[in-house]
């Protein structure tokens, strides 16, 4: 066996680290591997790798206990006379292997803090220490058969030829891309959806001002909090009485002030307007809270016509400040708009006659509390 | 982190029940509760089914299951088996909005440790256990309760990791028993088989709250608030943009406006009822809906934990809505196949459409990945997650519109919607300018990276979630560009403690020094 070892590692090793360049360089390309193969190509890079330096360590070893080498002459080279100058190569070679996978596990902490071209330069010396180790392996062992010979030669030189074309050839990641991935997540555009789009765009297209109003976005959102009516998915325009699904004229874009916003086409149905719900919700003081609110209650007595132009009974929605419309061609979602709204006015944020509902509201620190609260604060 | 209960307000509206007293004592011990309530009665198992049929009390957890049912069918087992049964309390609130159990368990623990024990002698219990997240004041301060009772023995705190799915049932049990906190992978029924095997009575803090309530009041009293279908009071906690963020008592019935005026809250675009398995409610609606669960299902919502989130007007819904998909989609357990992969593809459409990158395509994935993964897992979490984006998709139509025709609605993201992800966790970043899109990475971590048009990743804006941490070292470690990073926040305290501890066996805790009497 140790004999077998004495003979063979040092041949393995050179065996698994030429595979493992050439794995490594194959991992590097883009134009015939796909992100998944060079996955791979990693893995087994890295596997070969550690072959490699397992069985370099145990060709050292061996070399030392036949009695060929010295301990220092593993580490330092060129040191016994005795000894020729291509085992000094194949310890200069070793010397760099071990440097090299050595970035090759501190790999991560290059990503994290130093520069990407020092661990470039680092691990490409891989194409230095490589060479210099075939050639000791070729001239300083046993003779080797002239197969064997030919066949370093030519993985050396295809080696070569990679590195040139790897130098040369770069491949876009938008080549790489338009190969490798579908488009946004896999998903083909819904053709109805599309078509819808496009007659949306076209007609926002026709009216200098059409589209992204939302009504409530121009007044403060007063209507939604009181109530008025904001049918979801409904065209804010004075439609007909119960005119739901109506094939909306063009005009419908262009209505200046609607309370209810403008409706979004669902893309599955393109543009039928879906109904808007049977009535909203005018709030009913709540004065009794252990009376039974019905569920449907609120929705039962309202007025089946005229939706968009309902305001709820008792007048709040009066506080709804103009409705500013903005000039022709500038698009109304402008960030100005919201960013009115980031301080509404006090009193107008809730519906004040809610208030009458008897509550009240325990401040954290009694002042006659018992205990200190920080005593349970999460810690 | 605002999951902190003492930093929200109290509101009681109409007379207090679970609340009661809370007006003038941060927290009932003993002696306080025995004032404000008085003894609780000795109930049989008859007796206490009877009671609970006749109110219809319903668990508070979000599912609305049957007390009764659940306390006959535990019954049932425990006689077949000839077994005893265990009484398990779920204070483990993973819903980053809901306080409303944290509060009951800190500030009136003798009525949940009261309503556990009445079902833990009718069901002839062999223990308690409470079931809180790790850290939580919580469990010292129903462990203090139960010392002050006298019943030490008999109680079991466990603490669970501070994470979503942590308040899924399965989940627990599988905690309480000592494995990974995690839902088991088929539907057992912990009425069958829960804590040891045994039958365990699972439900709700608030639901225990509630029982002791009713064993309190009797059921015709209890009957006296809240609708007629059903009676008494719930818990709500109100976050989101309400000035006056609390938790409220109010009885069934009170519209959903109301409630939002008393705390101060702008409902803008709607509000999010139900917390995040939940649904949205639009403004028209949200203002008369009555708080109950028939209300809001006739609403086109759900009461759920009781969670109100209004949205207000300032910041942008779809935007939200992007950031609570991610957060939900990294909070999945990595169990189930559609769930790992398909919330994260909802969150990132979602998010593609909330930053005008993903237009009509990124609406259509949504939709369809929504739809997709309902009911496709152990537990409800890919369902809930459905629910909450369909739901958003069908009462945000403005805002979509606005995203998909002009890229944005012009507000920003305020965050209003809490989102909570525990200890601080690390995340994946990119070096822009190192990065070649070689596309290594959206490979091996699709979950959180997706390749772009052009090749390069589009990274889902969540931290790693603990099962895939080796994977997004892994392609740290082979970006060719050594672009890619993984960061460990600096403020990264290994004083909270991970899946690992809990999987080492039970917690148990002791009582803080000074604190036994």
């Amino acid at each position: 066996m140790q004999r077998f070892l004495t003979l063979y590692s040092g041949v393995f090793a050179l065996v698994a680290l030429t595979a493992a360049v050439a794995a490594g360089l194959a991992a590097t390309d883009r134009v015939i591997m796909s992100p998944a193969s060079r996955i791979v190509a990693q893995a087994v890079h890295r596997a070969l790798a550690f072959v490699a330096v397992a069985f370099l360590a145990t060709h050292i070893l061996m070399e030392i206990m036949v009695g060929k080498s010295r301990l220092i002459d593993s580490v330092v080279p060129f040191l016994s006379s005795g000894h020729t100058f291509y085992i000094g190569l194949g310890t200069i070679a070793s010397d760099l292997i071990v440097l090299i996978v050595a970035t090759g596990i501190a790999r991560r902490r290059f990503a994290e803090r130093a520069s990407p071209a020092a661990w470039r330069a680092l691990h490409g010396i891989a194409y230095l220490a490589w060479p210099l180790s075939i050639v000791h392996g070729l001239v300083a062992g046993r003779q080797p058969s002239p197969y064997v010979n030919w066949s370093y030669g030519t993985c050396m030189i295809a080696v070569g030829i990679a590195l040139v074309v790897r130098s040369v050839a770069t491949v876009r990641p938008r080549q790489a891309a338009a190969r490798a991935w579908p488009d946004y997540d896999g998903s083909e555009l819904h053709a109805a959806a599309r078509a819808a789009a496009q007659v949306f765009l076209e007609r926002s297209q026709q009216s200098p001002r059409s589209v992204g109003v939302r009504a409530d976005s121009l007044g403060v959102g007063a209507d939604s909090q009181t109530g008025a009516p904001t049918p979801p998915g409904g065209f804010a325009v004075p439609t007909p009485p119960g005119g739901v699904a109506v094939p909306t004229p063009p005009g419908a874009f262009v209505s200046p002030a609607p309370p209810g916003g403008f409706a979004v086409p669902t893309p599955a149905a393109g543009f039928a307007v879906s109904t808007p719900p049977g009535g909203f919700a005018v709030p009913t003081p709540a004065g009794g809270f252990a009376s039974p609110a019905p569920p449907r209650g609120f929705a039962d007595h309202t007025p089946p016509e005229g939706f968009a132009a309902q305001t709820p009974a008792d007048g709040f929605a009066a506080h709804a400040p103009p409705v500013e419309v903005p000039p022709a061609g500038v698009r109304a979602h402008a960030p100005a708009q919201w960013a009115r709204n980031q301080t509404p006015a006090e009193g107008t944020a809730v519906p004040r006659h809610l208030a009458s509902v008897p509550y009240q509201v325990q401040s954290l620190n009694p002042a006659h509390a018992d205990e200190d609260p920080a005593r349970w604060a999460a810690e | 982190m605002m999951k902190t209960p003492l930093a929200a307000e109290l509101v009681q509206i109409g007379a207090p029940r679970l609340t009661a007293g809370l007006d003038n004592k941060f927290r009932l011990d003993l002696a306080d509760h025995l004032a404000v309530h008085g003894p609780f009665p000795r109930l049989t198992l008859n007796q206490l089914i009877r009671m609970v049929e006749k109110v219809d009390l319903r668990g508070r957890g979000g599912a609305g299951f049957a007390v009764g049912r659940k306390l006959k069918s535990v019954a049932e087992s425990a006689n077949t088996d000839q077994s005893r049964t265990v009484v398990l309390v779920n204070a483990a609130e993973g819903e980053p909005a809901s306080a409303k159990d944290t509060m009951l368990l800190i500030r009136a623990p003798h009525l949940v440790l009261g309503g556990a024990v009445l079902a833990g002698r009718a069901l002839r219990s062999r223990e308690i256990v409470v079931g809180v997240t790790s850290g939580s004041p919580a469990a010292r301060s129903i462990l203090a309760a139960a010392a002050e009772a006298g019943m030490k023995r008999q109680l079991r705190v466990v603490e669970v990791p501070e994470r979503y799915i942590s308040g899924e049932g399965g989940a627990l049990v599988n905690a309480v028993n000592g494995k990974q906190p995690l839902p088991p992978g088929r539907k057992t029924w912990a009425s069958n088989s829960g804590v040891d095997g045994l039958p365990t009575f699972l439900s709700n803090a608030e639901t225990f709250a509630q029982l002791a309530m009713l064993a309190l009041l009797g059921p015709d009293e209890f009957r006296s608030a809240g609708t007629k279908d059903e009676p008494g009071t719930v818990l709500l906690t109100v976050a989101g943009s309400a000035r006056k963020p609390a938790v409220v008592e109010t009885p069934t019935g009170v519209p959903l406006g109301a409630i939002l005026d008393i705390c101060e809250a702008t409902i803008g675009d709607g509000v999010l009822m139900g917390g995040y398995h939940g649904m949205w409610l639009p403004p028209a609606s949200a203002v008369s809906a009555p708080v109950s669960r028939n209300g809001m299902v006739a609403a086109g919502a759900m009461l759920g934990a009781g969670v109100v989130a209004p949205l207000g007007e300032v910041t942008c819904p779809l935007g939200e809505v992007a950031r609570v998909a991610s957060y939900l989609a990294s909070e999945s357990a990595g169990q189930c196949g559609p769930c790992k992969l398909g919330l994260p593809g909802i969150a990132r459409a979602l998010k593609a459409l909330a930053d005008g990158s993903g237009g009509m395509d990124a609406l259509e994935t949504v939709r369809r990945s929504a739809a997709a993964v309902s009911g496709r897992g152990a537990c409800g979490h890919p369902d809930g997650t459905s629910r909450f984006v369909l739901s958003a998709l069908s009462v945000f139509t403005d805002d979509i519109a606005a995203h998909v025709f002009h890229s944005s609605c012009g507000r920003p993201v305020a965050g209003v919607l809490p989102v909570d992800t525990g200890p601080e966790r690390p995340r994946l970043e990119v070096d822009w300018t190192r990065c070649k899109g070689h596309g290594l990475c959206a490979q091996l971590v699709p979950e959180l990276i997706h390749p772009d048009r052009n090749g390069y990743p589009v990274f889902l804006d969540t931290p790693v979630p603990f099962w895939l941490e080796r994977e997004a070292l892994q392609a740290v470690e082979m970006c060719p560009a050594l672009a890619l990073r993984l960061t460990r926040p600096a403020s990264a305290s290994p004083a909270k403690p991970t899946m690992a501890s809990v999987r080492s066996g039970r917690i148990m805790l002791e009582l803080p020094a000074g604190t036994e009497r």
